[in-house]
């Protein structure tokens, strides 16, 4: 089975505690170092369009703010740094409307060649999160296609053109070659082209990506590709107008547009960790659900909702037979090869108790799955102790059964033969003896001794355990009772047989209940009924006396009460005064 | 009158054999277990066979098994079942195989030679015998309270002898009437209970059990 491997360590958690000052210290500065560059950035809108600046300076400061959050767990630390890039290229893009003064040496080239990364490593991170779906080789090259399109064909159109074709200070330094207006507008509308072309592939990747997701990462990135569809889409809308010229009016408008659906990407990441947090305390809320859980299958159950994994199986280890059982009974060797991901399930001292196969994809929620293995061990442990204890009270109510019955037996065989012995020959000594005689008188003397002798110990051995009861089952044994009844009682018993130790249960049971009957209950009518419900007995003594019985405790209702209870039956009595008595006892026989 | 015994009790065996060898009754052969009983009839079949109901190997009904298979094979033969433990339904089964000469006694009958004798009898003569003790249990039973109010004393032992096995002879015999008496009670109880008028003695005694027992259910 070396498919089962350990889980890793629990680095890969997000610490909750001690660190989220530390956090909140970080986002603080993090912030304001945001907020300071989208100042500087947006500086002319603050004047002309305060609206887009404070968009953008949101865009800036969530994007970076986000990514430190997320630079706290180590599996996103990729995504951490992909959306400081976000918010660095996001702000550059923006330099061409800084006054002609500000636009120093290089600035204005580099704004423009590099102005539209951000959307480049957002493509990357929005691909790679939660987790890859591309092979590392196909994001490359779509990563280097896109940086090199996205560069070299600002590069290309720059040796082409003057700054100020590209809304940039005439005066800003700019590697024109041979500008041509003509070739200028050509080469943009290419360029715009292969960026439309770029977003919808995105588009069609990302909803590739979400069809072939599964439980929890599902969940995860949901959020996260629809607010980066949002984008894309208005990212199209304004490429598209970029091509075909529009009013500078809709640009703007559009840009805003851009800028507020932007917003809305850190958002659903921010959203996404907190979802996370939540799953960890729905898994911490198993523990509590399935402590007291009554079936294997229950906590199956509770494992999938938790772990949002509907494919999830428990497989249940049985050491008598070295095999797994599944919720329905099925045996099996072990988990296969490409079952998914085996996690076996242990006590808290190291016994194999079961074995869970999960979804591939939980591989990347360590944390949770082991929360979930502690959670399903302890259920397991107790489930398993429990088991242990009441299959040892059966056990011993059973052995109580044949104990007695071996009693009732050496009392028949041994005493109660030897009295009948010495009655049989005190009968013929009677024979012998002269009518009226001292002999006489003694012998009768002797054999009044004896039957009451033999009649006491045949009462003891009946109280033990009644030999017809073994002999002829429940329907003969409670008849003979009922005979010696001073009332009526109406049986409705069938001819079947059952374990000796639920035979005697409820033998014993209605035996209780009928004195009870006779001795508090001023009945006029008793039924006793017995039927095979499924895999259990019902068995009810009903009476119409006067009811209010209350098991005390020590009384011989609450000793019947712990003898069902041995078995795994349940005992309820209803006793309303004057209403009447009903004893009604379901007991297991599988 | 020759018999066999059949007991699984060494000790008690001997005191049965005592008893019945005091009063003459010869004892032909006993026996520890059914299978060893049923070779030793066969070689030698006796008037009677008295037989314990808890016999080797299950020590369970061993002795109303082999009751029924003597009866069944020797109808000429009585078979007197002994039983520690004084049960209805153990009586009430043997009457029901329908078999003649079989009578089924408490152990502690013993301590008393001429009910033993008097059992072992009727047997042979083909009549049914059922311990008193039963009879009188199910007599004192208050379930049919109402309807036994309307029999008057005599009919009452009457109908006791009649559970127990007797004849009309030998009931008139135990109450000491006239045999024209006893017909007459016998008619009156069977009258009073709406019991199926029977000369056989044996479904006689299968009916008044059966009557005594009427609420019992079997489902």
């Amino acid at each position: 089975m070396d498919l089962v491997r350990s889980l890793p360590q629990r680095s890969d958690v997000v610490q909750a505690g001690s660190s989220s000052h530390r956090l909140a210290l970080t986002v603080a500065v993090v912030s304001l170092l945001a907020a300071g560059a989208s100042v500087l950035s947006l500086w002319p809108f603050w004047s002309s369009n305060p609206v887009l600046g404070m968009i953008n300076l949101l865009v800036a400061v969530s994007v970076v703010v986000t990514g430190t959050v997320l630079s706290e767990v180590s599996y996103h630390r990729t995504t951490a740094w992909a959306l400081v890039g976000i918010a660095v290229f996001w702000l550059m893009s923006w330099w061409w409307a800084w006054p002609p003064e500000w636009q120093v040496g290089p600035l204005a080239l580099l704004s423009n060649v590099f102005g539209y990364m951000w959307f480049v490593i957002g493509a990357i991170a929005l691909l790679r999160y939660p987790n890859a779906v591309l092979s590392t080789r196909f994001e490359r090259v779509y990563f280097a296609a896109m940086a090199a399109w996205v560069c070299l064909g600002k590069v290309a159109i720059a040796l082409v053109s003057e700054p100020e074709w590209d809304d940039y200070s005439p005066w800003s330094w700019w590697p024109t070659v041979a500008p041509d207006r003509g070739l200028h507008d050509a080469l943009t509308a290419v360029f715009y082209v292969g960026m439309v072309t770029f977003v919808v592939f995105l588009l069609f990747l990302l909803l590739q990506k979400l069809r072939r997701s599964r439980g929890i990462d599902r969940l995860d990135s949901l959020p996260v590709i629809v607010a980066a569809s949002t984008v894309t889409v208005s990212g199209v809308i304004y490429l598209s107008a970029r091509l075909f010229d529009f009013s500078p009016q809709v640009i703007e408008a559009l840009r805003v547009t851009i800028g507020a659906s932007a917003l809305v990407t850190p958002l659903a990441f921010l959203m996404t960790v907190l979802r996370r947090r939540l799953a960890r305390s729905a898994v911490a809320d198993l523990v509590v659900r399935i402590a007291g859980a009554p079936t294997v299958a229950y906590v199956q159950e509770e494992l999938r909702r938790a772990l949002q994994d509907s494919s999830l199986m428990l497989w249940v280890w049985l050491p008598e037979e070295s095999l797994y059982a599944n919720v329905d009974g099925e045996r099996h060797p072990g988990p296969h090869d490409g079952d998914g991901w085996s996690v076996p399930i242990r006590t808290s001292r190291g016994a194999h108790l079961a074995m869970l196969v999960l979804d591939q994809s939980l591989r990347r929620h360590p944390a949770l799955v082991e929360s979930a293995v502690v959670a399903v061990g302890l259920a397991l442990e107790v489930q398993a102790q429990l088991a242990e204890v009441s299959a040892s009270r059966m056990r011993i109510a059973a052995a109580a059964v044949d104990e007695r019955r071996r009693l009732e037996r050496d009392l028949h065989d041994g005493v109660q033969q030897s009295l009948l012995a010495a009655s049989a020959s005190l009968g013929a000594a009677r024979v012998q003896a002269q009518e009226s005689s001292e002999v006489m008188a003694a012998i009768e003397q002797a054999r009044e001794d004896l039957r009451t002798a033999s009649g006491e110990l045949r009462q003891l051995a009946r109280g033990i355990h009644p030999a017809v009861l073994s002999q002829s089952g429940l329907l003969p044994a409670i008849e003979d009772v009922a005979e010696r009844l001073p009332l009526n009682v109406d049986l409705q018993i069938p001819a079947q047989r059952w374990k000796a130790e639920v035979e005697t249960t409820v033998y014993f049971l209605a035996c209780e209940a009928l004195t009870n009957v006779v001795r508090h209950s001023e009945a006029h009518q008793v039924s006793v009924s017995v039927d095979a419900g499924h895999a259990a007995v019902n068995v009810e003594i009903r009476d119409d006396g006067r009811g209010g019985a209350v098991p005390s405790k020590g009384s011989g209702l609450a000793g019947m009460r712990d003898r069902v209870h041995a078995l795994g039956g349940t005992l309820t009595i209803h006793s309303p005064a004057g209403g009447g008595t009903s004893i009604r006892a379901v007991l297991p026989c599988e | 009158m020759r018999i066999a015994l059949a007991d699984d009790s060494n000790l008690f065996r001997r005191g049965l054999r005592s008893l019945v060898m005091a009063v003459g009754v010869e004892v032909a052969f006993e026996a520890r277990d059914p299978s060893a009983l049923l070779t030793l009839v066969e070689a030698d079949p006796p008037d009677a066979v008295i037989v314990d109901i808890r016999m080797p190997p299950t020590f369970t009904d061993e002795g109303l098994v082999v009751a029924e298979t003597l009866t069944a094979r020797y109808p000429e033969m009585g078979v007197l079942v002994l039983s520690t433990y004084s049960e209805t339904a153990y009586a009430v089964r043997l009457m029901e195989g329908g078999g003649q000469g079989i009578g089924y006694l408490l152990k502690d009958r013993v301590d008393d030679v001429s009910t033993l004798v008097d059992a072992l009898e009727r047997v042979c003569a083909g009549r049914s015998v059922i311990d008193p003790d039963i009879v009188a249990r199910l007599i004192a039973q208050h379930r049919r309270v109402d309807e036994m109010a309307e029999l008057t004393v005599r009919e009452r032992d009457v109908l006791a002898h009649m559970a127990e096995g007797r004849s009309n002879a030998g009931i008139g015999q135990a109450l000491g009437l006239s045999a024209r008496t006893v017909e007459a009670h016998v008619a009156s109880v069977f009258l009073k209970l709406r019991l199926p008028a029977s000369g056989d003695d044996n479904r006689r005694v299968l009916a008044v059990l059966t009557w005594l027992r009427a609420t019992v259910q079997k489902t």
